[in-house]
């Protein structure tokens, strides 16, 4: 399915139609255009969204789609909110926090399809540290960038697991596991599946480290979903409908 | 979606086609990964694909509101829109996923 359910054309808006023939060539259907945007940049997760768009299955609903990487979660649901893009995949927590932080915005993202049911948070530590679980994260350094997802919700997984006195240390995200292979910091908070393989990108071998998932601690949080621009739902009235089915097929 | 489960090689590929400096190999371990970790847990197979529940919503949007200290508490009724889903059995996607 084209994991995006991206609104399908049941049928075409009378008005649109007539304006398209009046500025004169396609006699095909105007394809209705979704501009989205990712959280991330392209690496494999990314397949999800670029297979549905490279197999056509959007462009057989009537749909020109473009999909762009993204740099965070928070850019995306900010993006999506101001118009820059009608769709994006984002964090929940950070769309949660847009809704909450600026009850007044005039075109606040929805979430409508849960992508990663379960957060990919993790807190990741080498074996070599003595760091086997939850616990023994009292009174440790960890690092991350400030905006980083499992860092925002470590409060959650603190209190989950009786964890206190942590002290924070925050860098760029290309700067994060290289600080844990020097030492600077004991553990770090990241997505378990891209701390994992930038530590193994790093020299460390996959059974040298360890890594504490949320979602296997207490934590029932959301990953990431497909948002939409209410805007965009509200302009493409009776045609946005789920569109799931052509992939489905596949 | 059910491609890059079903086929996770060729997802990549198509990843690549878009953007040559990714090392397919440890992204189609990423993109695995991925998967495995938050796609095709158990959560998501009691709650089906795509679903969120009102219970695991409001929970999440009392943490949240704690945690991010917002400025107003978060709504989980104004975050979520199940309406749009597609149906349950186009959203089966655990008979396409090759362990």
């Amino acid at each position: 399915m084209p994991f995006l359910l991206l609104p399908r054309r049941l049928a075409l808006i009378a008005g649109a139609a007539v304006f398209a023939q009046l500025l004169a060539p396609p006699a095909v259907a105007q394809a209705t255009r979704v501009k989205f945007q990712l959280d991330w940049r392209f690496e494999g997760p990314a397949a999800m969204f670029l297979v549905p768009a490279a197999k056509g299955y959007f462009r057989n609903e009537k749909l020109d789609v473009t999909i762009d990487a993204g740099n965070g979660s928070g850019g995306t649901v900010t993006r999506v909110a101001s118009g820059a893009y009608d769709m994006g995949f984002a964090a929940l927590a950070a769309l949660m926090e847009f809704h909450a932080n600026n009850p007044t915005a005039p075109n606040k993202p929805v979430a409508a399809m849960m992508v990663y049911n379960n957060t990919p948070a993790a807190v990741l530590a080498l074996k070599k540290s003595d760091i086997k679980a939850p616990a023994d994260l009292n009174g440790k350094k960890l690092g991350a960038p400030v905006f980083d997802a499992g860092r925002k919700a470590f409060p959650i997984f603190a209190k989950a697991n009786n964890i206190t006195g942590v002290a924070w240390t925050s860098m760029d995200p290309p700067l994060r596991e290289t600080m844990l292979v020097r030492g600077d910091v004991d553990a770090i908070t990241g997505f378990s599946f891209t701390s994992l393989l930038n530590l193994e990108a790093r020299g460390v071998k996959a059974d040298e480290i360890v890594v504490l998932p949320y979602p296997s601690y207490g934590i029932k949080l959301h990953g990431s979903a497909i948002i939409v621009g209410e805007d965009f739902l509200k302009k493409n009235p009776e045609a946005v409908r789920p569109s799931c089915a052509p992939s489905a097929r596949a | 979606m059910k491609d890059a489960i079903a086929d996770p090689k060729a997802g990549v590929a198509i990843v690549k086609a878009r953007d040559g400096i990714i090392n397919e190999e440890l992204e189609l371990r990423q993109l695995k990964l991925c998967l495995d970790a938050t796609v095709l847990t158990p959560d998501a197979k009691a709650e089906g694909l795509g679903n969120a529940m009102a219970p695991r919503l409001s929970l999440m949007a009392s943490q949240v509101s704690d945690a991010f200290a917002t400025k107003e508490r978060v709504n989980p009724n104004a975050v979520w829109n199940g309406s749009l889903l597609p149906s349950a059995a186009e959203r089966d996607i655990f008979a396409s996923a090759k362990k």
